[in-house]
C-alpha cells in the first residue's frame, strides 16, 4: 500500500505538482480525479442543458411554477451569464410544483422520451441556490428509467428523493447563494446508476411556504471521496490560492498590461485535486471597479492538473474601462481563495463598424438558430411555436448575408435557402406545394414541421411579398437553381386574384389577404404604408401576373409635418416600420414616383419626426430622448403591438407608455445614419439588460425596467438587412439586380430625379 | 402599331439604361464622394493660421477659433486645415501653439460635427470610418494645451471639448470627470467671485447653445460644490429662478427639468425645513396652474421626505385634493381617509371631511355612497362639516325617490346650522312633491344635484377694463367669459374690483399662537393678505410685472382674437368660524379680446 502511494506520487511529480511550489501532504490511499459533469449554467440562454436536455416547469394548477433564465447581475452566480429562475406559488397546504430537468436529449422521432445518464462514476450532485426569502421543504429528486422507456412514470419508475434543508450550509435556503451538495448515496432507492433521466426540484407547501422565487446556477454532478463528502469542508481551510507568479496571458508573463482585444488565453497554476481533493475548480474573474465585484470570467473543472487555461475576450464594446483580473481556487463547497489582483489593463475600444457587425452577427443568429431542418421555415420568434412567412423572407436574406460575411458555408447556406423554397413550390408528381396558400399566395403563419396552416391565420399579402423579396434576393444572390426556384415562387403568385376591381371606394387597393373563415378580407391596402408600396410594385412587375401599374397611384397620400418638422406622407398608423419595409429591398435613393415623391426621404422625414417626438416627450417618459427612440411594431409590457406610432398619423394617437424598439432606429439606418448608430450604440452601452442571445432585444421600458425577453423574426431582421445595406448595400444590390423589379419600378414611372 | 411598340420598347429601354447606370452605381460610392463633398461652402479658416500667430489677446483668438468653427464646409477644407496647422505646429518661431493646438482639435469635431448632421449614406459611412481616428486626434491635440498656454480661459474651453469628446464617444464616467474639472477650473477662475460666476455664465451658455441644456445645469451645480455655501446657494438659487421663468412663459418641459435638478441640489445648501417649504412652493405652483400631474409629484415627495415636519397635513390634503382633480378618487378616498385618521387636529380637517364626503357622494354607488358617508358620520361627527354630510345623505335619498328617509335626516340639522337654510329648501320641495304631486326640482342626476349643495363659492370678482380713459364696453357670456373690443396695440389697462376675502382672517388667525402648523409659505405671511392673483395672456404682453388687482395689458399689432385669464386665489382657507358665508377657491376669470 505504502509503496504503491510512492510509485503515484512519482508519477504526478514528474508531470506538474513539482512545477508549482506547493507542497502539500498527500491524501492517504490512491484516488482517481473524474471530470465533473457540468449539467446545466444557463449560460446558452435557454433551458437546455448543457447536455441537450430540455427543462421546464410545472405551470399546470394546483401548485404552480414558471422556469425561466434570467441574466440580471446578482442574480445569476458570478454575476456573468445565466440563471434560471423559478417563479412558484403553492397557494394551499399540501399543493406541491416543481422544476424538472431531463438528464439526457430527447430521443430522435420519440418525443417526449429522454436518452438516460450514466452517473455509475459519480457520487455527489451539487447546486447553487438563493431565493427570493427564506425557504425551506424544497426537494430534489433523482428518478430512475427502470422501464426504459425515456419516460418517467409514477410506479414503474424509481423516485429517491431527500430534502435540500441537510445539505445546505445554514441549514435554509435564504437570500443569498448558497451551494447545496448531496452525497448520491443518499438517494437510498436507486438501484442502477446507470438509467438516470431526471432531476426535479420540488417545492412543498408544507409549513406556509405558499409563494416565491427561486435561483438555481450551475447544476453538475461530481466524484469526490467518501471521507471529503463527509467534511462538509471546513469554510475552505484547506484551500490555497492560485499561484501569482504563474500568470500567463497569451503565454506570456504578464507584468505589465497587454493591449486586450479578441480572444486571450488566461492561465495559471494551482494545486490539483490529487493534492487537495475537494479542490472543484480553478476560475478567473473581472472587476471594473478595483475589486469591489467581481465576475466570472470562466472556470476550468478540470483540476487533474495543475495548470488552467481559459478563454477571455473582454467586452471592449462599452466606456473604455480598466480591467481587473484575479483568479480563484474553489472546493466543492463552494469556498474560495483567491488571488491578489494579477492585471489592471484597459482594452481597445470597438469601432462603430465592429458595433454594426456585432449586432448583424447576433441578428444573424436568430435566423440560423431557427430554421426548420425539415421544411426550411423560420420561425417567428424565438419563443418556439410557428413559423412565420415574414420571417421566412427576411430568413432568406439573412442565409445570403451570413454567407457574404462568412458566418455561413455558401453550400450549406445555399442548400437551407433551396428547402425553404422547395417548400414554397409544388411537390413532383403533386399540384400543391407543402405550404398552405392560395393563388400563390400563402398563410401569414405555418406550422413549422408542416408546413400547414397555423392556427386561424391568414392568407397574407403583404408576408407573401416579403416572402417573395426574400426569395427573389437569395436567388440573385446564389444564382442557378435556387434563382429558377425563387423565380417559380414569384410567377406563381396571382396578384390579380387579391386586386379589387370593382369600382368603389378601394378600386385598384389589393386586399390585406383571406381566410376560409372570411373570406377577403375587407381590409385593403389603400392608404400609404410601405407595404403598400412592396405589394404594389411586386405586383407591377410580375412576369405572370402583372397589375396595371395604376395601382402604384390608387392609394390615399395624405401629407403633413410632425410640429415644425418637414412635411411627409404618412401612414395611417405612424408605426416606423410602416416606412421602412420596402427599403428593406428597395433601392429607392433619388428615385422619385411619378407623382414626384421621393419616397427615401420621406422616410427619412417621417424617422426624424418618430426621434423628435420621443425628444419632445422625454419629459413624460425616461425611456424617450434623443438617443432613445424608436416607437414601432414592437413588444410591450402589455404585450405585442403592431399598429403603434407617433403623428402625423391617419389614426388617433395610442395610449404611450414610454416602451421604445431597437429596430426603430436599425430600420432606419440608412434614413438617418449617424443619429440611429447614436441611437444603438446608447441603447447597448446604457442598457446592458437589452443585450441578449441574439442582439438587441426588441424593445424595452425604462421606466417600468422592462426588456423584453422575446426576439421577432421581423424585428431581428429589421436590425439585419438595414444595417446591412448601411454598410455595403448588399441587399439592395441583389434585389435589384433581379430584372423583374427593375421593370416593376420603371413601369410605376420611377425616374432618376437627378436625370 | 408594331412600330409603335417597338418605340415604346426603346423608350423603356432607354429609361431604363439611364435608371441602372444611376441607381446601381450609387451604393458602390462610398466614404468622401458624398454629399458633403459636393456642397463646399468657403471655409472661414483659410487664412486662421496665420491670424493665430499674429494676435496677441487671448479673448481675440478666442473668438477668432470660434467664430471660424461655427459653420460647417467642405470635408476637405477641415483635412487641409488640420494638414496645414500640424506643418504650422513644427515650426519653431510660431506663436500661440496652444491656441492653434485647441483650433485643430476644435476643426475635427466640426468635421465630424458636420458629417453628423447630414442624413446622407455616405456621410453616415465616412463619419463612421473616420470618427475614431478624428476623435483620437483631438484628444490628442486637447492633451497638450493646458501645459502650454497661461490662458485659464482657454483651458476651460480645452476641457469642455474633451467633455464633448468623451461625451461623443459614450464614456460616461470620463465625460462627467472632466465636467466636473471644468467645474472646478472655473471656480478658480478669478479671485473676484463675480468674475468666477461671468465665467460660469459662459459656459453655461456655450453648453446651452450647444443642445446640452442638462449640461448647462449641472456645471452649475458643479461649480456650487466647489465654492463656498453662501455662494452656492445663489447658484443654485439662479436655477429655481430660471425654472420660475419658463413656468411662467409657459415652458414646462424647461422649467420641469430646471425644478427636479434644484430639488435634487438644493439640501446640500438648505435645511430640512427650508427644503420642504421649496418643495411645497413648486408643488403649489402646478397645482394652482392645474398641471396636477406635476403637483402630484411634488406633494408626493414633501410626503415622503417632509412628512414629520408639522404642516405635513397641509400637504397631505393638498395630495388628495391633487388626486380629485386628475379623477383619481380611489387614491383619492384613501388619501382623504388616511388624512382623517391621522390628522384629527388639523385646520384642514373639516375641509378634508366635507372633500372626503363630496368623493363618496359623487363616485359610488348610492348605497355605499350612503354606508360610507355614515360612517363617516359616526366616526367624526361635527356640527357644521357633519350637517353637510346630512344634506349628501338626504339628497341620495332624495334621488332615489326616498323621501320619507330623506326628510328624517334633514330633520336631523339644528336650526342654527349654516346646513339649516339648505334643509329647509328640501324639505319644502318634499313637501311640495308630496302634497302637489310636483316634479323633483332636483335632477336625478347626483354629480349634476350635487352643485345645487357645493358649500363652496367662488370668490366673487369683477372685472373692468379701460382703454385710454375710456372705460371698454363688454359682454359677459353663460359661462362667465367677457369679451371685449380693442384697438390693434392698445394698452388696456383691467382692474379687478369687489374681490372679498373673507377667510384672511381665520385660519391662520386662530394658529397664530402655533405657527409651526402652517406651512413656511403661509407663515410668513400671516400678516399679509393671502390673495393670490395671476394673469395670463396667449399673446400680446403685460407691461407690467405686478400680479397686482390692476394690470395693463398691450394688445397685439395683429387683428385677431386672444385669450387672457385671470385667476384669483384665497388659497382656500375656508373655515370661518361663526358665520354663515364661505369664501372658498380661485376663481378664473376669462377675457376674450377681439382686435381689430
Amino acid at each position: 500500500m505504502r509503496r504503491a502511494f510512492a510509485a503515484i506520487f512519482f508519477i504526478i511529480c514528474t508531470t506538474s505538482i513539482c512545477n508549482t511550489g506547493f507542497t502539500q501532504d498527500l491524501p492517504q490511499k490512491p484516488i482517481k480525479f473524474i471530470k465533473p459533469i457540468s449539467l446545466a449554467n444557463y449560460n446558452e440562454g435557454s433551458l437546455y442543458t448543457n447536455l441537450g436536455g430540455l427543462s421546464g416547469g410545472d405551470e399546470n394548477k394546483p401548485g404552480t411554477l414558471y422556469a425561466a433564465v434570467i441574466q440580471d447581475e446578482g442574480y445569476v452566480k458570478g454575476n456573468t451569464g445565466y440563471a434560471v429562475t423559478l417563479d412558484y406559488d403553492v397557494e394551499r397546504l399540501g399543493e406541491f410544483t416543481f422544476y424538472w430537468i431531463k438528464l439526457g436529449k430527447e430521443v430522435p422521432g420519440k418525443s417526449g422520451s429522454t436518452e438516460s445518464l450514466d452517473l455509475k462514476d459519480y457520487n455527489y450532485l451539487s447546486f447553487w441556490i438563493k431565493g427570493s426569502q427564506e425557504i425551506s421543504d424544497i426537494k430534489v429528486e433523482l428518478h430512475q428509467d427502470v422501464n426504459g422507456d425515456g419516460i418517467f412514470t409514477y410506479g414503474q419508475d424509481i423516485n429517491s428523493y431527500v430534502y435540500v434543508n441537510a445539505y445546505i450550509r445554514g441549514g435554509i435556503v435564504s437570500k443569498e447563494w448558497s451551494k447545496v451538495v448531496i452525497p448520491l448515496k443518499v438517494f437510498s432507492k436507486i438501484t442502477d446508476w446507470s438509467k438516470m433521466s431526471e432531476l426535479v426540484i420540488v417545492f412543498e407547501n408544507k409549513a406556509g411556504n405558499k409563494k416565491s422565487v427561486v435561483y438555481i446556477d450551475d447544476i453538475m454532478f461530481g466524484n469526490r471521496p467518501e471521507s471529503v463528502l463527509s467534511s462538509a469542508g471546513e469554510d475552505g481551510k484547506d484551500l490555497k490560492a492560485p499561484d501569482e507568479e504563474s500568470f500567463k496571458v497569451n503565454g506570456i508573463d504578464a507584468k505589465h498590461c497587454p493591449a486586450f482585444k479578441g480572444d486571450n488565453i488566461l492561465e495559471i497554476t494551482t494545486e490539483s485535486f490529487y493534492q487537495n481533493p475537494s479542490l472543484e475548480s480553478v476560475r478567473f474573474e473581472y472587476s471594473v471597479d478595483r475589486g469591489n465585484s467581481w465576475r466570472t470570467i470562466g472556470a476550468d473543472y478540470d483540476v487533474e492538473g495543475t495548470v488552467h487555461k481559459i478563454n477571455w475576450e473582454p467586452d471592449n464594446t462599452r466606456e473604455l474601462l480598466s480591467y481587473q483580473v484575479r483568479a480563484v481556487a474553489t472546493n466543492i463547497w463552494g469556498d474560495d481563495k483567491a488571488t491578489e489582483i494579477l492585471i489592471d489593463c484597459g482594452v481597445q475600444p470597438i469601432t462603430d463598424d465592429e458595433f454594426l457587425n456585432l449586432i448583424e452577427r447576433k441578428a444573424f443568429d436568430f435566423f440560423n438558430d431557427h430554421q426548420d431542418a425539415e421544411t426550411g421555415l423560420f420561425a417567428d420568434t424565438s419563443g418556439g411555436g410557428d413559423a412565420s412567412i415574414a420571417a421566412t423572407g427576411l430568413g432568406l436574406a439573412a442565409l445570403c448575408i451570413g454567407t457574404e460575411r462568412g458566418w455561413l458555408d455558401k453550400a450549406e447556406a445555399r442548400r437551407r435557402a433551396l428547402l425553404a423554397l422547395n417548400t414554397f413550390l409544388p411537390r413532383a408528381g403533386e399540384e400543391e406545394s407543402l405550404a398552405e396558400g392560395r393563388f400563390g399566395f400563402f398563410y401569414h403563419f405555418l406550422n413549422k414541421h408542416t408546413a400547414k396552416r397555423a392556427g386561424k391565420s391568414e392568407i397574407s399579402t403583404v408576408d407573401t411579398a416579403i416572402l417573395v423579396c426574400g426569395a427573389l434576393t437569395a436567388g440573385e444572390y446564389f444564382s442557378g437553381e435556387v434563382k429558377q426556384k425563387a423565380e417559380e415562387i414569384y410567377r406563381a403568385v396571382e396578384w390579380e386574384k387579391f386586386l379589387e376591381q370593382e369600382p368603389g371606394p378601394w378600386f385598384n387597393n389589393f386586399s390585406m389577404g383571406w381566410s376560409p373563415e372570411r373570406g377577403f378580407l375587407e381590409s385593403y391596402w389603400d392608404f400609404y404604408t410601405d407595404e403598400t408600396i412592396l405589394v404594389c410594385l411586386l405586383a407591377i412587375g410580375s412576369p405572370t401576373h402583372p397589375v396595371d401599374p395604376k395601382v402604384f397611384y390608387a392609394w390615399n397620400r395624405q401629407s403633413g409635418p410632425y410640429e415644425n418638422g418637414k412635411p411627409f406622407i404618412y401612414t395611417w398608423h405612424g408605426a416606423l416600420f410602416s416606412y421602412q419595409y420596402a427599403h428593406l429591398w428597395f433601392d429607392l435613393r433619388d428615385l422619385v414616383d411619378g407623382k414626384g415623391v421621393d419616397w427615401f426621404e420621406n422616410s427619412t422625414n417621417a424617422t426624424l419626426a418618430n426621434r423628435q417626438f420621443c425628444i419632445d416627450n422625454s419629459d413624460k417618459f425616461k425611456g424617450y430622448g434623443p438617443n432613445s427612440w424608436g416607437i414601432t411594431s414592437m413588444a410591450r409590457p402589455g404585450g405585442y403591438i403592431m399598429h403603434f406610432g407617433v403623428p402625423p398619423m391617419g389614426s388617433g394617437e395610442p395610449q404611450y407608455d414610454g416602451t421604445v424598439s431597437p429596430t426603430g432606429p436599425a430600420g432606419s439606418i440608412v434614413f438617418t445614419p449617424y443619429l440611429s448608430i447614436s441611437a444603438l450604440k446608447y441603447m447597448y452601452v446604457t442598457y446592458p439588460r437589452l443585450w441578449g442571445q441574439y442582439g438587441l432585444k426588441d424593445s424595452f421600458n425604462r421606466d417600468l425596467s422592462w426588456y423584453a425577453n422575446t426576439y421577432y423574426g421581423i424585428g431581428v431582421g429589421m436590425i439585419l438587412i438595414p444595417v446591412e445595406n448601411f454598410r455595403t448595400g448588399f441587399i439592395w444590390k441583389n434585389f435589384m439586380s433581379n430584372r423583374h423589379i427593375r421593370d416593376a419600378l420603371i413601369k410605376a414611372g420611377f425616374t432618376n430625379k437627378k436625370g | 402599331m408594331d412600330r409603335q411598340k417597338t418605340i415604346l420598347a426603346a423608350i423603356l429601354v432607354c429609361i431604363f439604361l439611364a435608371y441602372s447606370a444611376a441607381a446601381f452605381t450609387q451604393a458602390e460610392e462610398a466614404s468622401v464622394t458624398g454629399a458633403e463633398k459636393r456642397v463646399s461652402p468657403p471655409a472661414k479658416f483659410n487664412s486662421i493660421i496665420s491670424q493665430i500667430d499674429g494676435l496677441r489677446e487671448d479673448a481675440a483668438l478666442r473668438k477668432l477659433i470660434a467664430d471660424s468653427f461655427s459653420d460647417c464646409c467642405a470635408f476637405e477644407n477641415y483635412d487641409k486645415f488640420v494638414a496645414e496647422g500640424n506643418a504650422a505646429l513644427q515650426k519653431p518661431e510660431f506663436n500661440n501653439k496652444d491656441y492653434l493646438n485647441y483650433a485643430i482639435a476644435k476643426a475635427r469635431l466640426d468635421q465630424l460635427s458636420c458629417l453628423s448632421k447630414s442624413n446622407e449614406i455616405e456621410a453616415g459611412r465616412l463619419y463612421m470610418s473616420v470618427n475614431d481616428k478624428y476623435f483620437a486626434e483631438a484628444i490628442e491635440h486637447l492633451d497638450k494645451v493646458p501645459a502650454m498656454t497661461q490662458s485659464k480661459s482657454l483651458v476651460i474651453d480645452n476641457n469642455v471639448l474633451k467633455f464633448i469628446v468623451f461625451r461623443e464617444k459614450l464614456q460616461p464616467q470620463k465625460a462627467d470627470a472632466m465636467l466636473d474639472a471644468v467645474a472646478l477650473q472655473i471656480s478658480k477662475y478669478n479671485d473676484d467671485r463675480k468674475i468666477c460666476r461671468e465665467e460660469l455664465a459662459r459656459v453655461s451658455e456655450d453648453l446651452n447653445d450647444m443642445g446640452l441644456d442638462k449640461q448647462a445645469i449641472k456645471i452649475r451645480l458643479l461649480y456650487a460644490s466647489k465654492v463656498d455655501p453662501k455662494e452656492a446657494q445663489e447658484v443654485v438659487d439662479e436655477i429655481m429662478k430660471s425654472a420660475d421663468h419658463h413656468f411662467l412663459q409657459n415652458s414646462m418641459k424647461e422649467a420641469s427639468a430646471l425644478y427636479e435638478q434644484y430639488i435634487a441640489a438644493a439640501p446640500a445648501y438648505y435645511n430640512k425645513e427650508e427644503m420642504a417649504a421649496k418643495v411645497m412652493e413648486i408643488g403649489e405652483k402646478y397645482y394652482d396652474a392645474g398641471k396636477f400631474k406635476d403637483a402630484r409629484k411634488y406633494y408626493e415627495s414633501y410626503i415622503e421626505k417632509y412628512g414629520d415636519l408639522p404642516p405635513s397635513d397641509y400637504g397631505s390634503y393638498k395630495l388628495a385634493m391633487t388626486y380629485y382633480n386628475m379623477k383619481d378618487h380611489v387614491r383619492s378616498i384613501s388619501q382623504l381617509e388616511g388624512f382623517l385618521e391621522k390628522y384629527k387636529n388639523s385646520v384642514w380637517f373639516d375641509k378634508a371631511f366635507e372633500m372626503l364626503a363630496k368623493v363618496y357622494y359623487e363616485n359610488l354607488p348610492r348605497d355605499k355612497a350612503i354606508e360610507n358617508l355614515r360612517g363617516l358620520m359616526s366616526k367624526y361627527y361635527r356640527q357644521g362639516a357633519g350637517d353637510y354630510v346630512r344634506v349628501l345623505i338626504a339628497m341620495l335619498y332624495y334621488t332615489a325617490k326616498n323621501y320619507e328617509t330623506a326628510e328624517d335626516e334633514l330633520k336631523k340639522i339644528e336650526p342654527n346650522s349654516m346646513y339649516a337654510h339648505t334643509s329647509k329648501m328640501i324639505r319644502d320641495d318634499i313637501k311640495n312633491i308630496k302634497d302637489n304631486d310636483a316634479a323633483p326640482t332636483f335632477g336625478s342626476d347626483s354629480t349634476e344635484t350635487y352643485k345645487v349643495w357645493d358649500v363652496y363659492q367662488p370668490t366673487d370678482v369683477k372685472v373692468t377694463v379701460t382703454i385710454g380713459s375710456e372705460l371698454a364696453p363688454m359682454t359677459t357670456a353663460d359661462d362667465g367669459t367677457i369679451t371685449i373690443e380693442a384697438p390693434k396695440g392698445a394698452k388696456l389697462q383691467m382692474a379687478l374690483q369687489g374681490i372679498v376675502d373673507e377667510d384672511r382672517f381665520n385660519e391662520y388667525q386662530l394658529d397664530k399662537e402655533d405657527p409651526s402648523r402652517l406651512p413656511k409659505m403661509l407663515r410668513e405671511e400671516t400678516e399679509k393678505d393671502l390673495l393670490f392673483l395671476h394673469w395670463a395672456s396667449e399673446d400680446g404682453k403685460f407691461t407690467d410685472d405686478n400680479e397686482s388687482e390692476t394690470k395693463t395689458w398691450q394688445a397685439p399689432n395683429e387683428p385677431g382674437v386672444y385669450k387672457m385669464s385671470v385667476k384669483v386665489d384665497d388659497f382656500g382657507l375656508v373655515r370661518v368660524p361663526n358665520k354663515g358665508v364661505r369664501k372658498d377657491i380661485q376663481k378664473d376669470v376669462n377675457i376674450t379680446i377681439i382686435v381689430k
